[in-house]
């Protein structure tokens, strides 16, 4: 697996977010980025207040500070992306190329026939 | 003011003659991207057929608001000599009216679920990349799933979506076929001529060549996604990768027979190339129907004015 590129802050935090389950404060993540990258505390301020305003995470007030969490596991998150992307197709969805189109057991069995009946060929 | 009602009636004969035999001509896919320059030529053509109408239509009634002469000429023609100038002043500002209204609605419905196919497939992508892990490759992202599967969206950056249970069912050669079969649709902008052939089909769903341009055009371009794959990995895994990803989803109603239809044939043309001379006589046939077809309008031209 590769590291994020510079330009995905946004999943290098929903990364750190997922990946240790307790609330979190902005400085929580800006003093771990920040010993990994040259990083600005407002960069991350701001671009958690995107994700909250994205709905990936929510937040409390907790004295000065909010404390953020996920809103969703990354297991829920994908869940719903691939219902989303298995359902597409309607008139103002996203517009997905996929590699091999929807297909039953059946129909599979009738593509794999298809094969053989021009590999002998 | 006759070359527009030409062109009007050149526009609708396309909508509704012509899906047959673009489908008719581009059967089994022999010549995929010459099929898919045939659709858009085909709809392209009746867009600006009847564009080219609205424009000629207002150009020759806005000098006649006044005197109403076009309108009451054309009233004449068809018996109604008796009528006064009014009914074509008014006749004439109608024309218009209804010319300019029609235009301005479908173009900015057009303009406005563009934007809405925009924005979503950027959403997918930017969510995939949150929720997907990243991998060696730039645009492709590894998201958990169980049904294996693989597609791929536009967005700033594109993404590829693959989905673990796909990693763990395609070995090596197999998940390069898929990967390069993906990035053909990305660097060939198949997501742009889908996105404006979707738009068009839910704008003006009631004619013909629109609702039905876009699904072939869509089996069209996996073909050709596909030759740019086969002739980068080989057909071969190609093949393999095809089977190891179909038959995986549970089924599911509508739509699903055409697809399967689709699949087959894109199989079938890897396994068995065409001769050469079918791939030939395809191609003269459907470069005569693209020229026949943009050559008419100036035909049309030529017999209205004698």
């Amino acid at each position: 697996m590769e590291q994020r590129g510079f330009g995905d802050l946004e999943a290098v935090i929903m990364d750190w977010v997922w990946d240790h389950q307790e609330p979190i404060t902005v400085r929580d993540v800006f003093e771990d980025l920040s010993q990994q990258r040259p990083i600005a505390y407002t960069t991350v301020l701001s671009t958690m207040d995107n994700l909250y305003r994205k709905r990936w995470l929510t937040r409390q007030r907790n004295g000065k500070a909010y404390v953020y969490r996920a809103a969703m596991t990354r297991e829920e998150r994908s869940a719903r992306l691939m219902k989303a992307a298995f359902d597409s197709g309607g008139d103002t969805t996203a517009v997905l190329a996929f590699f091999v189109d929807q297909m039953s057991a059946e129909q599979s069995a009738q593509l794999k026939a298809a094969l053989r009946k021009g590999r002998r060929s | 003011m006759t070359t527009a009602l030409c062109l009007v009636l050149y526009g609708a004969v396309l909508v509704w003659l012509a899906p047959p035999v673009l489908r008719r001509l581009t059967r089994g896919g022999v010549s995929p991207s010459m099929g898919v320059a045939a659709w858009l030529a085909t709809v392209a053509a009746v867009l600006a057929a009847w564009l080219a109408a609205v424009v000629l239509v207002v150009n020759a009634t806005s000098d006649s608001i006044l005197d109403g002469s076009v309108v009451t000429l054309c009233l004449e023609l068809f018996g109604f000599s008796d009528h006064t100038p009014l009914a074509g002043r008014l006749g004439s500002i109608a024309l218009i009216g209804g010319g300019l209204l029609t235009s301005a609605v479908v173009a900015l419905r057009l303009g406005r679920c563009l934007a809405i196919l925009r924005i979503r497939s950027h959403e997918h992508a930017h969510a995939a990349r949150i929720v997907g892990r990243p991998t060696d490759h730039p645009h492709v992202v590894v998201v958990e799933a169980d049904l294996p599967a693989a597609y791929c969206v536009i967005g700033r950056p594109d993404a590829i979506v693959v989905t673990s249970a796909a990693v763990k069912s395609l070995n090596r050669a197999q998940l390069k076929a898929v990967l390069a079969h993906e990035d053909a649709h990305l660097t060939g902008h198949h997501h742009h001529i889908l996105m404006a052939l979707r738009a068009l089909a839910v704008t003006l769903p009631h004619l013909p060549l629109f609702a039905s341009a876009h699904q072939a055009v869509a089996e069209l371009l996996e073909m050709c996604a596909d030759d740019t794959a086969a002739r980068r990995v080989g057909t071969r895994p190609l093949l393999t990768g095809l089977l190891a990803l179909a038959g995986h989803r549970p089924p599911v109603a509508e739509g699903l027979a055409a697809a399967a239809t689709a699949v087959i044939t894109r199989a079938e043309r890897l396994v068995t190339p065409m001769s050469r001379q079918v791939r030939w006589r395809q191609r003269v046939f459907l470069v005569t129907a693209i020229a026949a077809m943009l050559a008419a309008p100036a035909l049309i031209q030529l017999l209205c004015h004698h």
